[in-house]
C-alpha cells in the first residue's frame, strides 16, 4: 500500500511535468481551465464510499483520474506525454486536451476534452471506468462504480448470509464453490473438489455439509473454509437437508433414497427414521422440530418381458404406474405409516412443504397446459394456489411461498401466494430470468446465467 | 413472433449443450415433449434422477421411466414404445447372446462398476479370475476351496438379458459360460432382487454394480483389487462397462436435449458421482 501511495505520487509529478509541455503547446485550452476548482465528492467504489477530487465543465463531472486509479487499484504509466492506465487486463489511454480517450486500442469520444486542473489530470467517469472493464450505475441517488471482476458461468446461488452468495462453477473435471459479495460481486474460491457433492448451507449460514462419492458426509466451515469428516457411513445419499437450528441434517438414504435418516451434526450419530423399503423417494421436506416429513415417490411402469426370443421384442409397458405422488410422515406416532396425500396423474415438481403435514407443489397436467401452483393438505385434499400464469418455479421460505410465473413473452414475475390463494407480485423481471432463491439474507435470482442480487430497488449482477 | 423467439432460445440451448460448456442455469426453457426410458435396473436410479432435475429446468417434458432389464431397453425402442432404451452394453454392436441393434444409436451416459457380492458372514475377500469363473460355472461348490469355510456355494445369477450379466461375463469371467441349474443356483430378474438375495441368503455369491453395494454385503476384490473408483481410473479393475441410451436413430427434441442433459458436465460432475457412477470423461 505505501509502495502504491509513491508510485502515485511519482506520477502526479510525472503528470505535472508533461503538462506542462502540453499546456504550453496547447495555450488556449490551458486558458478555459483556469477558473474551473475542484470540489470534493463521495462515490462508492466496489462497495466502499471514497471521497474523489471533481470538477464540473459544462454540466459535466468530470474526476481526477489520479483518485480513480488509486481507488480502484489501477497502474498508471506515463509513455510521451500520455497516461496509460491498467487494470484486469484492460489498457485505457489518456492524452490531456484530447476530446477522447483510447480503450484497449479503440477510440472513444468524450463530450468534455480531457482537463488539466491545479496540476491533476480530469476525466469523464462512465467511459474511464468502462475502458476499464468496470460499470458506473446509480444506487439510491449515489453514483457507485464497481471493477470487480465478475464470476462467469456460476450457478446454484445459495445464500450464506445477507452479504454472501454460495455459488459454483462445473469445469470437465470437477466443481468450484465460490463465496461471493452480494453487494459487490467480489468472490472468493471457497472449495475446489473433483468428487465432491453439491455444498448445502446450515440455515445460520456457519457451515455446509456435503458427501463425496462414496457416500462419506464431511462439514466445511464458512469462515474459515476448514473441513472435517462427520461421518464413515457409505450409503449413498441423494439429498441432504438442514434443520432449522442448524444441528442435524436430515438425508435420503441408499442409490434408491429408499431410507430417511438423520445425522447429528455435533456427534456425528445417524439415525434411521423411515425404512419402509418403498424406493425412489425424493424432494425431502421437514418440519422445524424435525419430527414430520413430507416427500415425493416416483413409481415406475410396469414391464412384462420374455426374453427367450429376443428378437420377437416380447416386451411391453404399462405406464399407468409411472406417477409422483406424495407422502407426509409422522415420526411421532410408533409404528405409523406414511400418509398419501395426492392422487392425481399429473407431474409434481417444485414439492415443497414448512410444516412435514402439508405440501405445495407446481403441477404440470400435461405439455400444452399451464403449470399451476397446488396445496395438498394433511386431509388429502388439493386446491389449487396460482394458475394465473404459467408457473416455472415455486420456492418456500418461512413458511411462506414464491413463485416464478411467465407474465408474458417477455415478462416473468416473482409472487408471494398465501395459503389462501392470494397472489402478490413482489417483483416484475425479465423472461429470461428462470430461477429464484428466496432466504432470509434476501432474493437472488438467475438470469440467463448470471445471477443478480435484490439490493434495495436494483438488482446487482453479481456473477455473469 | 415472441413464440417464435422463445422456441429459438430452446433450440440454440439444445444445440449448446452439445458442446457441453452449456451451465444448467440458462434461461427458462419451453421444451415440450414426453420421453419414455426402459431397460436396464443399473441405469435406473441415474435416469430418474437426470430426470428429476431435467423437469426442473423442463416442466412441460413427461418423462416416464420403467426397468425389466437391459435388453428390454433396445427391444421397448425396435417395438417402437420406448424413446431411449437404457442398456449397459453398446447394443449397436454385436456382443455374447445378443446381436446388434441395426438401426440404432448408443448415446453413452456413464461409466457403471461391476462388483461380485457375497453375504457378509462370507470369509472369503478376494477372489482369482480363475476361481471366478470355476465358482460361476459350477466346478467350486465349497467356500472350503477357495479359503473359507466348509459351506456350499449358493450361486446367485441374473436372469438372461440382463445387462449387468453380460458385463460381468465378458470382464470378470473372461467370456466363459455359467452353470444354469442345480440345489445351490438362483436365478434373479434385477438388481435389487440380487441386492436382497445377497442380503439374506449365507453363503451366496453374485455380482451387482457398484451403487447397489451396501452394508449388508461383502464387494470381493478381484485378483486383489478392490472394486473402487480409485481403482477403476488407475486402470487396475477391469469390470466396468460404459451404460448406453439407446435411440432409434440420432436423437431429436425432447430425447435429444435430455441425452445432452445427462451427458453435460453438471451433470456428469455432480449428481452421477453422487450415486456412484463415474463421469464418462474420466475413463476416455
Amino acid at each position: 500500500m505505501v509502495m502504491r501511495k509513491a508510485v502515485a505520487a511519482s506520477v502526479a509529478a510525472a503528470v505535472v511535468a508533461t503538462s506542462i509541455v502540453s499546456a504550453a503547446s496547447a495555450a488556449p485550452a490551458a486558458k478555459t481551465v483556469a477558473a474551473v476548482q475542484a470540489q470534493q465528492s463521495t462515490f462508492t467504489v466496489n462497495g466502499n464510499a471514497v471521497a474523489f477530487r471533481v470538477v464540473t465543465k459544462n454540466g459535466e463531472t468530470l474526476v481526477s483520474v489520479r483518485d480513480l486509479a488509486q481507488a480502484i487499484g489501477a497502474n498508471i504509466a506515463v509513455n510521451n506525454g500520455a497516461l496509460t492506465v491498467t487494470l484486469n487486463g484492460h489498457t485505457v489511454e489518456v492524452k490531456l486536451n484530447a476530446k477522447q480517450l483510447t480503450a484497449d486500442g479503440a477510440a472513444v469520444s468524450l463530450k468534455q476534452p480531457i482537463q488539466l486542473v491545479n496540476g491533476s489530470t480530469y476525466i469523464a467517469l462512465r467511459p474511464f471506468i468502462a475502458g476499464l472493464g468496470g460499470t458506473v450505475a446509480l444506487n439510491a441517488g449515489q453514483i457507485s462504480v464497481s471493477t470487480v471482476q465478475l464470476l462467469e458461468g456460476a450457478e446454484n446461488p445459495r445464500f450464506v448470509n445477507a452479504s454472501t452468495l454460495l455459488v459454483s462453477t462445473i469445469q470437465e473435471e470437477g466443481r468450484t464453490d465460490y463465496l461471493v459479495d452480494t453487494a459487490t460481486g467480489k468472490s472468493e474460491v471457497l472449495m475446489t473438489s473433483t468428487d465432491k457433492s453439491d455444498l448445502v448451507v446450515a440455515p445460520n449460514g456457519q457451515q455446509a455439509i456435503f458427501s463425496d462419492n462414496e457416500g462419506l458426509l464431511y462439514l466445511i466451515n464458512l469462515s474459515t473454509k476448514a473441513v472435517a469428516k462427520l461421518s464413515d457411513d457409505n450409503n449413498i445419499k441423494p439429498e441432504l437437508v438442514w434443520s432449522p437450528d442448524s444441528g442435524t441434517v436430515y438425508f435420503l438414504q441408499g442409490d434408491k433414497g429408499s431410507v430417511i435418516a438423520k445425522i447429528d451434526v455435533t456427534s456425528g450419530e445417524i439415525t434411521k427414521i423411515l425404512e419402509d423399503k418403498v424406493d425412489y423417494k425424493s424432494s425431502l421436506n421437514v418440519s422445524a422440530d424435525g419430527t414430520q416429513f413430507v416427500y415425493a415417490v416416483t413409481t415406475l411402469g410396469k414391464v412384462t418381458a420374455d426374453s427367450t426370443n429376443v428378437d420377437e421384442d416380447n416386451v411391453d409397458i404399462d405406464f399407468s404406474a409411472n406417477q409422483i405422488q406424495i407422502f407426509s410422515f409422522d415420526s411421532t406416532v410408533k409404528d405409523g405409516k406414511p400418509t398419501q396425500l395426492t392422487k392425481g396423474t399429473d407431474d409434481k415438481i417444485f414439492i415443497t412443504s414448512a410444516d412435514g403435514k402439508n405440501a405445495a407443489y407446481v403441477s404440470v397436467p400435461n405439455e400444452n397446459s399451464n403449470a399451476v401452483l397446488v396445496a395438498a393438505a394433511a386431509d388429502g385434499t388439493t386446491k389449487n394456489l396460482y394458475g394465473a400464469h404459467d408457473v416455472l418455479e415455486s420456492v418456500q421460505y418461512a413458511g411462506k411461498l414464491y413463485v416464478l410465473a411467465a407474465n408474458s413473452d417477455t415478462e416473468n414475475g416473482i409472487y408471494e401466494v398465501t395459503a389462501s390463494g392470494a397472489a402478490n407480485q413482489l417483483y416484475a423481471v425479465s423472461a429470461e430470468v428462470s430461477s429464484i432463491v428466496v432466504s432470509e439474507s434476501g432474493i437472488a435470482v438467475v438470469r440467463d446465467g448470471s445471477i443478480l442480487v435484490k439490493n434495495g430497488n436494483s438488482w446487482t449482477a453479481v456473477t455473469k | 413472433m415472441r413464440k417464435w423467439i422463445k422456441s429459438l432460445t430452446a433450440v440454440a440451448l439444445a444445440v449448446s449443450l452439445i458442446g457441453g460448456a452449456t451451465s444448467a442455469a440458462s434461461a427458462a426453457s419451453t421444451l415440450k415433449g414426453k420421453i419414455v426410458i426402459n431397460g436396464s435396473s443399473a441405469l435406473l436410479p441415474l435416469t430418474l434422477q437426470a430426470a428429476s432435475e431435467f423437469k426442473k429446468l423442463n416442466p412441460k417434458v413427461k418423462i416416464s421411466a420403467s426397468a425389466a432389464g437391459s435388453i428390454t431397453g433396445p427391444q421397448a425402442v425396435r417395438k417402437g414404445i420406448a424413446d431411449i432404451g437404457a442398456v449397459d452394453w453398446d447394443a449397436s454392436q454385436d456382443v455374447p447372446g445378443f446381436k446388434k441393434f441395426d438401426g440404432q444409436v448408443a448415446n453413452p451416459v456413464a461409466v457403471t462398476v461391476f462388483s461380485a457380492i457375497v453375504h457378509k458372514d462370507v470369509k472369503v475377500s478376494s477372489l482369482t479370475t480363475k476361481q471366478l469363473q470355476d465358482i460361476f460355472s459350477g466346478k467350486i461348490t465349497n467356500w472350503k476351496d477357495v479359503g473359507g469355510d466348509d459351506e456350499d456355494i449358493v450361486v446367485v445369477n441374473r436372469k438372461f438379458g440382463s445387462g449387468t450379466r453380460v458385463n460381468f461375463q465378458m470382464k470378470a469371467l473372461s467370456g466363459t459360460e455359467f452353470m444354469s441349474k442345480g440345489d445351490n443356483y438362483k436365478e434373479v430378474g434385477s438388481s435389487g432382487d440380487m441386492k436382497t438375495t445377497i442380503e439374506t441368503t449365507p453363503n451366496s455369491i453374485g455380482y451387482i454394480d457398484l451403487p447397489y453395494v451396501t452394508s449388508k454385503m461383502k464387494a470381493l476384490s478381484i485378483n486383489g483389487v478392490a472394486p473402487t473408483e480409485k481403482n477403476v481410473l488407475n486402470g487396475t479393475y477391469k469390470v466396468w462397462g460404459i451404460g448406453y441410451f439407446m435411440t432409434k436413430g440420432k436423437p431429436t427434441g425432447a430425447t435429444k436435449a435430455f441425452i445432452e442433459y445427462i451427458q453435460s458436465k453438471t451433470f456428469q460432475n455432480g449428481s452421477l458421482k453422487k450415486l456412484k457412477f463415474i463421469p464418462l470423461a474420466s475413463v476416455k
